[in-house]
């Protein structure tokens, strides 16, 4: 039987809203293939709406804890002294707009592609060929996602410096002052830094700035740089975990290459003092800059467990507009594919007297920091025991 | 309209606040011809950019108003400029009065502004505004504007438009026109200038549209140096 590619899944896509929601929600082809945001923020169940002035922008409240102080102690019928209030910290932003580079067929382009796959009875072919292009978008919506989270994470800023289109700083958490440090007595990266020692302080003091019990669970967020070239190599590190081998008989060789997994058996089981290490590792590719990362080098971060804040997300101009006043000509087919974030388009339209296809992906959303008083930045190349900045 | 939003952001007042405001919505040009047949007018072109040079005081846009969508040599890293322009009635020394009703671009103290050059992106005598009233002169409602060194002499009709800054021999913003506002905007937010400034104040991001023709004579006053880019070959009708 000839296959009639009018009938096909592959033109479907293009005309029925149902088949592309069903293949797009179904197939084992479509994957998260960067997920590094995934593991730290959630996804606001909430649409940020956006204003008629142009702005979706949305507001994140962080109360400020700290230690109650000990007990005055009083004769009988004397009175305290009242505890002053704290107040809140607030930052807002808005929302930005993304598109990842798109799929475009004209007639004679996909004319040409059947005649090429005919031979094999049906469209699968051009199915996993587009699906695959579709894989390309998404795979740069969840870069894009990626790149600012970790930025956000690990400088408490999101400036978007990445892609073909505007480039433009997006917003600034507001971390306060304090909660940006330095290494401490020394430089971690310097061969005679107490490492596990200058961690341990960091952490007992923001502890107990903070008011956060020795239960309240932190986590260290290291990225895979540092672990290896800083961590892996510190003198500290090492001596205890030498020390660790040999009392329980364990021979060490001089110089022995030390890996994440002696790492974990001996520092996160017996070094109490620090909370776990969360080792970062994120990578994306940008068109200007090839392989980049959103992870500020140098940069280690003390934070609560679980995730740091949520992506805000906002509708599309595109889609409103397109489904209240869209061209009777033109048809598109929206759908969300992989997550409520990602919204891909299927475009067919004329071009001169054939017609021509087109597939974008678009995305309007951006990661909030919604633990702003408890997201500590820890500059690891500048020793001192005050605050400093991130610096550019 | 600035009196509701000069507000602080927040805070706490134990007396008693009265508070009136009033506003007008005003009217919007058709200032497209009414063509009929199948067209492909006001299409949008990749991504868009950020505005340059928005306004620092309420003000507006309009629909055929004209931009410069200027990307680098690959067609990419967009920026956005929009063609400022403003018609003079009469000039002395380094006062200018210039046309004024509700469908033209508002002059602000510390623009930077120049006679239309001859040819557009050309050069000119680029002063900056230190001062601006609203006047009218005779029966013709105008802006007062004065400037701190006199620019290049201007008579009734002609064109100012902004420079880069402000120098003898200063250059026109705007250096290709090839985008149009396909409905008004409003400027209510307080911009921040600059490409990638960590202010907290507003930045503007706008897809404007390729290809329209409008009546001139309802779109916002053009030089000639604009007017030479025209593609139309109907007399009163610009093609962009």
């Amino acid at each position: 039987m000839k296959f009639e590619f009018k009938n096909s899944n592959y033109s479907a896509f293009w005309a029925d809203q149902k088949a592309l929601k069903t293949y797009v929600d179904t197939t084992p082809f479509l994957r998260t293939n960067f997920g590094f945001w995934k593991s730290q923020f959630d996804i606001d169940p909430e649409l940020t709406p956006s204003s008629t002035r142009g702005d979706a922008s949305f507001t994140i409240k962080s109360y400020i804890r700290k230690p109650s102080p000990l007990m005055d102690m009083v004769a009988p019928m004397g009175k305290g002294k009242a505890l002053d209030r704290e107040g809140l910290s607030a930052y807002s932003a808005s929302i930005p707009h993304f598109i990842a580079p798109n799929f475009q067929e004209t007639a004679m382009e996909r004319l040409e592609k059947e005649r090429m796959f005919d031979i094999y009875g049906d469209d699968t072919d051009l199915v996993i060929q587009w699906t695959r292009t579709v894989q390309e978008m998404v795979d740069s919506a969840d870069q894009t996602l990626s790149n600012m989270s970790a930025q956000l994470l690990s400088t408490g800023e999101i400036d978007w410096k990445y892609g073909r289109g505007i480039k433009n700083f997006l917003y600034t958490a507001n971390l306060p002052k304090e909660n940006i440090i330095q290494a401490g007595t020394e430089t971690w990266n310097s061969p005679s830094c107490k490492l596990l020692d200058q961690m341990a302080k960091i952490e007992k003091d923001f502890r107990f700035r903070l008011g956060l019990a020795d239960s309240f669970p932190l986590k260290w967020q290291i990225p895979y740089d540092m672990f290896y070239n800083v961590f892996l190599t510190n003198a500290q590190v090492r001596q205890f975990i030498v020390d660790y081998r040999t009392n329980n008989q364990m021979a060490t060789t001089e110089g022995f290459v030390l890996n994440e997994e002696m790492f974990r058996k001996v520092i996160s089981a017996y070094y109490k003092q620090i909370s776990p290490i969360e080792i970062i590792e994120e990578k994306q590719s940008d068109v200007y800059q090839g392989s980049v990362s959103g992870w500020k080098s140098g940069i280690a971060v003390l934070r609560p467990s679980g995730y740091a804040g949520v992506i805000k997300h906002t509708t599309h101009l595109e889609q409103f507009l397109f489904e209240k006043y869209g061209s009777k000509s033109i048809s598109k087919v929206f759908s969300k594919v992989n997550n409520p974030l990602f919204t891909l388009i299927n475009t067919s339209q004329d071009n001169g007297e054939l017609q021509e296809w087109h597939t974008d992906l678009i995305m309007s959303a951006i990661p909030a920091l919604d633990e702003v008083p408890y997201h500590l930045l820890v500059k690891t190349t500048e020793s001192g025991s005050g605050t400093t900045t991130i610096g550019e | 309209m600035a009196d509701f939003f000069s507000a602080a952001p927040n805070g706490s007042f134990f007396g008693a606040v009265m508070l009136q405001a009033s506003t007008q919505i005003g009217g919007a040009r058709s200032v497209f011809v009414d063509l009929t047949g199948v067209k492909n007018d006001l299409t949008f072109p990749s991504w868009g950019g950020q505005l340059q040079n928005p306004f620092p005081v309420p003000a507006r846009f309009f629909a055929g108003d004209l931009f410069e969508l200027r990307y680098n040599e690959k067609g990419e890293d967009p920026k956005l400029f929009l063609l400022k322009t403003y018609e003079v009635k009469s000039m002395s020394d380094t006062t200018v009065k210039i046309y004024r009703d509700g469908y033209k671009h508002v002059p602000y103290v510390g623009e930077v502004l120049m006679k239309a050059p001859t040819k557009i992106g050309g050069t000119g005598k680029a002063y900056t505004i230190t001062k601006v009233v609203e006047e009218m002169d005779s029966l013709d409602p105008v802006w007062n504007v004065t400037f701190n060194t006199a620019i290049d002499q201007c008579n009734d009709h002609d064109v100012l438009v902004e420079a880069v800054e402000e120098n003898m021999s200063g250059s026109m913003l705007v250096k290709m026109i090839n985008c149009v506002a396909p409905t008004d905007g409003d400027f209510v937010y307080m911009p921040t200038t600059g490409a990638s400034t960590k202010s907290a104040a507003a930045k503007m991001f706008y897809t404007p549209t390729m290809h329209a023709t409008m009546y001139i004579h309802k779109a916002s006053p053009m030089p000639k140096c604009v007017l030479a880019l025209n593609k139309s070959r109907f007399n009163g009708w610009f093609e962009v």
